[in-house]
C-alpha cells in the first residue's frame, strides 16, 4: 500500500477548535548550563521511538530543542500518514504505528525540532525494534508518565539539574509568573508569537 | 518471572558524583525493567545518571559482565573463580603485591580492604581517585574550612567558582541560580581557564591563562583581603603565587589576569558567607593542594564554607581514609616496581592515559564491574559489582556521611571487592582480619599536611614550544561521566563517536577553522583526532579535550611531583591541524 492511499483518520482538530494544551514545558536561556541531561534522560526515555529533545550541535550553543506543541502544528498538516496527530488534550503526537519515517514532519516544522540532523542517527539506532524501522523522533511529552501521575514531569524536566527546564502551566505569558532569572525562555516567546 | 509480580518501583540515589541525585528504577519482580529519572523533579539526574540506569539494566546490550578468564597467548581462557586466585597467587611468587582499589567504592569496602591488607604480610592498599582530586582534597582539609551543607547555600552572599565546576556535578548549578534570582547582587566569579559552562554566567571572570589557577587564585584572595604570605623563606618571590613567570609573554598575560582578579577579588571582599565551589581536573595544575588550601583559607576569612565537586562519590572519604589507615598514595604505589599489581575496579590505565604497553607492565590481575582498558591489558580478569550494586556510606553533599542501599543486588557469582581481596588474602595463608570497627570513625575530618613539595617548582615543567597554543583537559557537560561505566552506554557512545575540540573562536579564524571541522591536536606525546567546536567562552591560546578520554590524557602524560608525593599533569603546548 503506497502512504498517499492510507484511509485518512479524521483529525482531532478536524471541524472543531484545537483543544488547548494545559502545560508546555519553557526553557530559561538564563539557566541552561549545557549538560545534556534533558536530551539522554529523553534518548534512554523506554517508552519512546527515540530522543525528541536533541541538542543543537551547530553554533556556539548547545541548547535542548524542543518540541512546541504549536496550536496549528505545520507537521500535523504534511504528514501523508496521519501519524502526527494532536489528541484530545491538545498534544501533538507521532502514531507508532503509522508513521513510514519519510521526513515530511521533519521538513514542515518551522523550528527545526523534528530535524533529521537532530534526531537522525539516534533516532535510526532506539528504533531498530520498531515496527517500521524508521520512524521520525517526536515529544508526546512523556504521556506514559504524566498518565500514571499528573503530578509528573516529562523526563526532560525532571533531569535537570540547573532547573532551566520547566514544565508549566500555559496561562497567557503575562499573566504567568515563571521566575525566570532574567525573563527569556524560549517556550514563552513562542507560544505568543505563533499560537497568539 | 514470576507472572504475580507486581510492578514496583524502586527508589535510590546516583552514587557516581557526589551530587546524591534521585534515581528511580522500575522493577517487576526481581527483574529490573529500567533506569528512570524520578516522576516528579527532586534534583536532576544528568547523563552520567542516565546512563547507570541504563548500565544496571541486565538486558541492555551495555551491560557485559566479566567471568572470571585468563589471557594466555592472546586467547582468553575461561577459569572458576577459585582458579583465578590461584593464578593471582601464582603469580606474586610469593613476593609483594600492591592492591588498586577504587577510592570511589562505599566506606565499608575500603575499610575492610585496608583490613585484609593489613593482615596480608605480602600487600599493600592504594585508594585510587583522580591524582588531581587527591591533592585538591588534601588542600582544603588542611585549610581547616567547613564544607558547604546544602541548606547553606541559600544564605551566601557570594560564590567563587574555581574549574569546571557545573561540568563536574550539573546540579549544584540551580543552588547558585536559586541564590542569585533571590538577590541578583550576589557575585558570582569564576576562575576557569576551560571556558566551562559557569563562566557565561559569571558576575566577574578573572582571566586565567591554562595553568596558573594558583596564581590568579592569590590575586583575588589578596584583593579580597586575605593575607597572603610566602610558602617557606626559601621560596623565590611569587612562588606562594604559583610557578614563576615561564616567558616574557606571560608577563603580559599575567598582569592582565591580574586587573580581572582584582576586580573579582573586591566584588567578594564585602562577603560574609563567602562559598567556594571547587573541582580538580587532570592535566589542569600542579598546584592542587596549594589551591585548596588558599581556597580554603579564603572561604573561612570570608566566614564561608567550600563546596569540592569531585568525580567519583567518595573521593573525600577515600583521602579520609588514606591518611587515617596508612594506605598507598597512588603515586607512592606506581613506584613499586617489583610489585605484582592487582586492581580492583577503576581504570587505572585509562586514569594515567597508558599505552597498552604501559598497562600490561607487572599487571597480573584486574577486576571490574564492566571492560575496560585496565581489563583489557590484565593477565586475568575477575567481575566486580557496579557501584550502585554496593550498599554502604558515601560523604555526599559537603561531606555529609550518608548510608546508600543498593539500587540492584550485585549479579550473581559477582563478588564484592571486599570478599574478592578476602579470597587472594586468605589464598596468600592470611587468617582473617578482626572485624573493622564502625567506620563512622575514619570518615571524620583529619588534619592532612600540606607536603613540603607543593607548589612544584616551575623548571619540573614541560619547556615551551614554537607552538603557541596550550592544551589543557576539562570535564565536558556533553558527554559527562565518559569514563569507565558510563562510556558502556548508548548514549554516551553515541556523544563521544566525533569528540571535541574546543577552541576559542579567534584561534579558530587565525587557523582558518569553521565549527565541527575535524581536526587533528598534536602534542610531544602523541595526538588527537576530533571535530572543533567552538567555545566563546574559552581563551584565546587554549585548546580544551574531554579529560575523560584515555587518549586525551596521553597528550599531556602525568609525572611524579617531587617527593614522590603526588602525580601532576600540566598543560602542553600543541598545534592544531586541519584535516580535509
Amino acid at each position: 500500500m503506497s502512504p498517499t492511499s492510507v484511509p485518512r483518520a479524521p483529525s482531532a482538530g478536524a471541524g472543531a477548535p484545537p483543544p488547548a494544551i494545559e502545560k508546555r514545558i519553557v526553557l530559561d536561556l538564563d539557566r541552561c548550563i549545557e549538560c545534556n541531561s534533558c536530551a539522554a534522560a529523553c534518548f534512554l526515555n523506554p517508552a519512546g521511538a527515540g530522543p525528541a529533545v536533541a541538542p543543537a550541535r551547530a553554533g556556539a550553543a548547545l541548547l535542548p530543542m524542543l518540541c512546541r506543541q504549536c496550536a496549528s502544528p505545520a507537521c500535523v498538516d504534511a504528514c501523508p500518514v496521519e501519524a502526527m496527530v494532536r489528541d484530545d488534550r491538545g498534544v501533538v503526537r507521532r502514531r507508532a504505528f503509522r508513521c513510514i519515517g519519510c521526513g515530511s514532519c521533519s521538513r514542515a516544522c518551522p523550528f527545526g525540532v523534528l530535524g533529521e540532523e537532530l534526531g537522525g542517527l539516534r533516532t535510526f539506532l532506539r528504533s531498530k525494534d520498531a515496527f517500521s524501522g524508521r520512524l521520525m523522533a517526536k515529544c508526546d511529552l512523556c504521556q506514559d508518565r504524566l498518565a500514571a501521575d499528573p503530578r509528573a514531569e516529562p523526563r526532560c524536566v525532571a533531569a535537570c539539574p540547573s532547573g532551566a527546564l520547566r514544565f508549566v502551566e500555559t496561562a497567557p505569558p503575562a499573566a504567568q509568573d515563571l521566575d525566570l532569572l532574567g525573563g527569556r525562555t524560549v517556550g514563552q516567546d513562542l507560544f505568543a508569537r505563533r499560537t497568539r | 518471572m514470576s507472572s504475580s509480580a507486581a510492578t514496583a518501583e524502586a527508589a535510590g540515589l546516583c552514587t557516581l558524583c557526589p551530587g546524591a541525585c534521585a534515581m528511580q528504577l522500575a522493577r517487576h519482580g526481581d527483574f529490573m525493567l529500567r533506569g528512570e529519572v524520578p516522576l516528579t523533579n527532586r534534583g536532576g539526574l544528568c547523563p552520567r545518571g542516565s546512563a547507570l540506569g541504563e548500565v544496571l539494566d541486565p538486558p541492555s546490550a551495555a551491560r557485559r559482565i566479566l567471568v572470571p578468564q585468563a589471557r594466555d597467548d592472546g586467547r582468553s581462557v575461561l577459569l572458576s573463580f577459585p582458579d583465578a586466585v590461584e593464578r593471582v597467587i601464582q603469580a606474586t611468587a610469593g613476593g609483594e603485591i600492591t592492591v588498586f582499589l577504587d577510592g570511589n567504592l562505599p566506606a565499608e569496602q575500603l575499610q575492610a580492604a585496608a583490613a585484609w591488607t593489613a593482615a596480608w604480610r605480602n600487600a599493600d592498599l592504594c585508594l585510587m581517585i583522580e591524582p588531581a582530586e587527591r591533592d585538591l582534597l588534601i588542600g582544603l582539609e588542611s585549610s581547616g574550612a567547613p564544607y558547604l551543607e546544602p541548606s547553606a547555600w541559600a544564605g551566601c552572599d557570594g560564590f567563587l567558582l574555581i574549574g569546571g565546576v557545573f561540568e563536574a556535578n550539573p546540579t549544584c548549578s540551580r543552588r547558585i541560580f536559586e541564590r542569585r534570582k533571590s538577590d541578583r547582587k550576589v557575585p558570582l566569579v569564576v576562575i576557569d581557564p576551560g571556558g566551562g559552562a559557569a563562566c557565561k554566567f559569571a558576575s566577574h571572570r578573572a582571566a586565567c591563562p591554562p595553568g596558573r589557577e594558583l596564581a590568579v587564585l592569590s590575586a583575588v584572595a589578596a584583593a579580597a583581603g586575605l593575607a597572603i604570605e610566602p610558602a617557606s623563606p626559601d621560596a623565590p618571590a611569587g612562588r606562594a603565587c604559583g610557578p614563576a613567570v615561564r616567558r616574557s609573554e606571560d608577563s603580559e598575560v599575567l598582569a592582565e589576569a591580574t586587573l580581572t582578579a582584582k576586580a573579582a577579588g573586591a566584588a567578594l571582599k564585602s562577603c560574609s558567607r563567602l562559598a567556594v565551589v571547587v573541582t580538580a581536573e587532570y592535566g589542569r595544575s600542579a598546584d592542587w593542594a596549594a589551591i585548596g588550601c588558599l581556597a580554603g583559607r579564603l572561604a573561612k576569612a570570608r566566614g564561608g564554607s567550600v563546596a569540592p565537586q569531585t568525580s567519583g562519590a567518595n573521593a573525600l572519604a577515600a583521602v579520609r581514609i588514606e591518611h587515617r589507615l596508612g594506605t598507598l598514595p597512588l603515586a607512592k604505589a606506581l613506584l613499586r616496581n617489583g610489585d605484582v599489581r592487582v586492581v580492583l575496579g577503576g581504570d587505572l590505565a585509562a586514569l594515567l592515559g597508558w599505552t597498552q604497553e604501559q598497562g600490561t607492565r607487572g599487571l597480573a590481575a584486574a577486576a571490574a564491574a564492566l571492560p575496560n582498558r585496565t581489563t583489557q591489558a590484565a593477565r586475568i580478569v575477575l567481575p566486580m559489582p557496579l557501584p550502585a550494586e554496593l550498599s554502604g556510606t558515601y560523604l555526599l553533599e559537603g561531606s555529609r556521611a550518608v548510608t546508600v542501599g543498593a539500587l540492584v543486588p550485585p549479579p550473581a557469582a559477582v563478588p564484592t571487592p571486599e570478599e574478592l581481596l578476602g579470597a587472594f588474602a586468605r589464598r596468600g595463608g592470611t587468617a582473617a582480619p578482626r572485624p573493622p570497627a564502625d567506620v563512622s570513625g575514619l570518615l571524620d575530618r583529619c588534619d592532612c599536611p600540606l607536603p613540603a613539595a607543593w607548589p612544584i617548582p616551575p623548571g619540573d615543567a614541560e619547556p615551551p614550544g614554537d607552538e603557541d597554543l596550550t592544551l589543557l583537559l576539562a570535564r565536558q557537560g556533553f558527554n559527562a561521566g565518559t569514563g569507565e561505566i558510563t562510556a558502556h552506554a548508548s548514549y554516551q557512545t553515541i556523544a563521544r563517536a566525533e569528540p571535541d575540540v574546543r577552541l576559542a573562536p579567534a584561534d579558530a579564524h587565525r587557523l582558518g577553522l569553521r565549527n565541527l571541522q575535524p581536526v587533528l591536536v598534536r602534542s610531544r606525546h602523541g595526538q588527537f583526532r576530533g571535530r572543533a567546536k567552538l567555545c566563546p567562552t574559552l581563551a584565546a591560546g587554549a585548546v580544551v579535550l574531554d579529560e575523560a578520554l584515555c587518549e586525551a590524557r596521553r597528550l599531556l602524560p602525568c609525572r611524579l611531583a617531587p617527593g614522590g608525593e603526588g602525580l601532576v599533569a600540566l598543560p602542553v603546548p600543541v598545534t592544531v591541524e586541519v584535516l580535509p
